[in-house]
């Protein structure tokens, strides 16, 4: 068999695996439980989790967003202990990248403290207005969200041209920093345009995060790439480092209100990250323009999903 | 586009020392983690809520099942530390601080430069986590 047989082969053998693991779990989440043992919820979770994190990587989205939606359409745990979930697995997987990429210049420090203070803060007003709503309410804005988000990834472009010359709030701030760019074979420049929309956008993007528990790398990367104009991969290893905190203060607040449940929480997010360390290696082999367009379509189905659960039409 | 380097903010004091305390408060976080909750999944240690009930509870909002479990939402968990699903939220909580720890590991350094901002950029973000974590705002406090 050709290598191009084979990968579609294994494309269409994973989506079939996904909607035939969609289908089983979404009679599930409505009808009375089945009377299996308990320990079998965190098995399952832990492998969809696993799942879900090899083929996050390829797709260029964070875990938190593919989990909220998923888990929450599709799983029989309500809608406030998938978010405590979400936030914890977004964070747990920021965490584990973060070090690394900040030796490796792929996060910059200086660029990513200011945003994630302000990402932080309003985390917090996002995760007491999502914990103060019905579970019908926020699941109608969470179907929005995330068929809002499948556009977004959808028609997501990429700015590499990148301006040397930062704008003012940058240049008090020092938010400029340079690369060697292998393609080209020299050292590139880069400073942050736009800061004080920035620091809007993320102040917008850490409500949304805290009030769905679903993350923000979907919207971290554009903003830091075609607002801010830093170079994709440092956009997307700074998105990382910001998570680390932004997650955290909308995690403590869950927390603090008994909505994290380490039987959901825990096997989740150790399943997401070591799927995301398999699907950052199988990077190379993995059809990532395909991957992508599975997400995508997961994404828009378990966002309607939602946005019909929270209608009463589908539950 | 292949980026192999980000010039000397890479190889920087406040990166390095960043990037190593974050390191090993979540390696700590996931240590204390993955340790609980195997004992809690083996029954090593004595639950708070029985696994039994979580999963006939946890359908319902947050409220009802703090109710119904007689769960003290809060930092109650850490004085039930020898209780396997308690002992999960210290893992869960060190995960959780390593921000914090790394914030306020960079702060004297941005200090000795004379990058002030910088340095009320770490102490704010410490305090916004340290006032997320104190459980004030979920109180209505």
């Amino acid at each position: 068999m050709r290598s191009g047989d084979r990968r579609r082969l294994l494309q269409r053998v994973g989506f079939g695996l996904a909607l035939i693991v969609l289908a089983q779990a979404a009679p599930a989440a409505s009808a009375p439980l089945a009377p299996v043992s308990w320990w079998v919820w965190p098995l399952a979770l832990f492998g969809i989790c696993f799942l879900l994190g090899i083929v996050a990587v390829p797709a260029g989205v964070g875990g938190g967003v593919l989990f909220v939606p998923i888990v929450g359409g599709f799983f029989p745990f309500h809608l406030d202990f998938v978010r405590g979930a979400g936030l914890l697995v977004a964070m747990a997987s920021a965490l584990a990248a973060a070090p690394d990429l900040l030796r490796n210049g792929l996060a910059d420090l200086r660029v990513a403290l200011p945003l994630m203070l302000v990402a932080s803060l309003t985390s917090i007003l996002g995760a007491l207005i999502g914990l103060s709503l019905s579970a019908s309410t926020v699941n109608i804005a969470l179907g929005l969200v995330v068929l809002g988000i499948v556009v977004l990834i959808a028609r997501a472009k990429r700015a590499d041209h990148v301006d040397p010359r930062p704008d003012r709030i940058a240049t008090r701030l020092g938010l400029q920093g340079s690369y060697f760019d292998l393609a080209v074979g020299k050292e590139q420049h880069w400073a942050a345009q736009r800061t004080g929309w920035g620091l809007f956008l993320f102040a917008i993007i850490g409500v949304i995060g805290g009030m769905f528990g679903v993350g923000a790398g979907w919207a971290n990367v554009p903003v830091l790439n075609l607002v801010m104009a830093l170079p994709l991969k440092v956009a997307a290893g700074t998105s990382g480092l910001i998570l680390t905190g932004a997650s955290a203060s909308a995690t403590w607040m869950y927390l603090d209100s008994g909505a994290v449940l380490p039987i959901v929480a825990v096997p989740s997010a150790v399943g997401m990250m070591l799927g995301a360390r398999l699907g950052a290696r199988l990077l190379r082999v993995l059809p990532a323009a395909n991957v992508r367009r599975i997400v995508i379509a997961l994404l828009a189905f378990a966002g309607m999903r939602t946005l019909l659960k929270g209608l009463g039409i589908w539950m | 586009m292949t980026v192999v380097d980000q010039g000397a903010r890479a190889e920087s004091e406040e990166v390095r020392k960043y990037a190593t305390v974050l390191e090993w408060a979540t390696r700590a976080g996931f240590i204390v983690l993955t340790v609980s909750f195997a004992s809690y999944l083996a029954g090593w240690l004595p639950d708070e809520v029985a696994p039994d009930l979580t999963v006939e509870l946890w359908r319902q909002p947050v409220g009802n099942y703090l109710a119904r479990t007689g769960t003290i939402p809060g930092w109650h968990w850490l004085t039930m530390l020898d209780h396997g699903d308690a002992a999960c939220l210290l893992g869960i909580a060190l995960l959780c601080s390593a921000s914090v720890a790394a914030t306020v590991a960079v702060a004297p350094i941005y200090a000795r430069r004379r990058s002030f901002l910088f340095v009320a950029f770490c102490v704010l973000e410490a305090g916004v986590l340290v006032l997320a974590a104190s459980g004030v705002l979920v109180k209505g406090g």
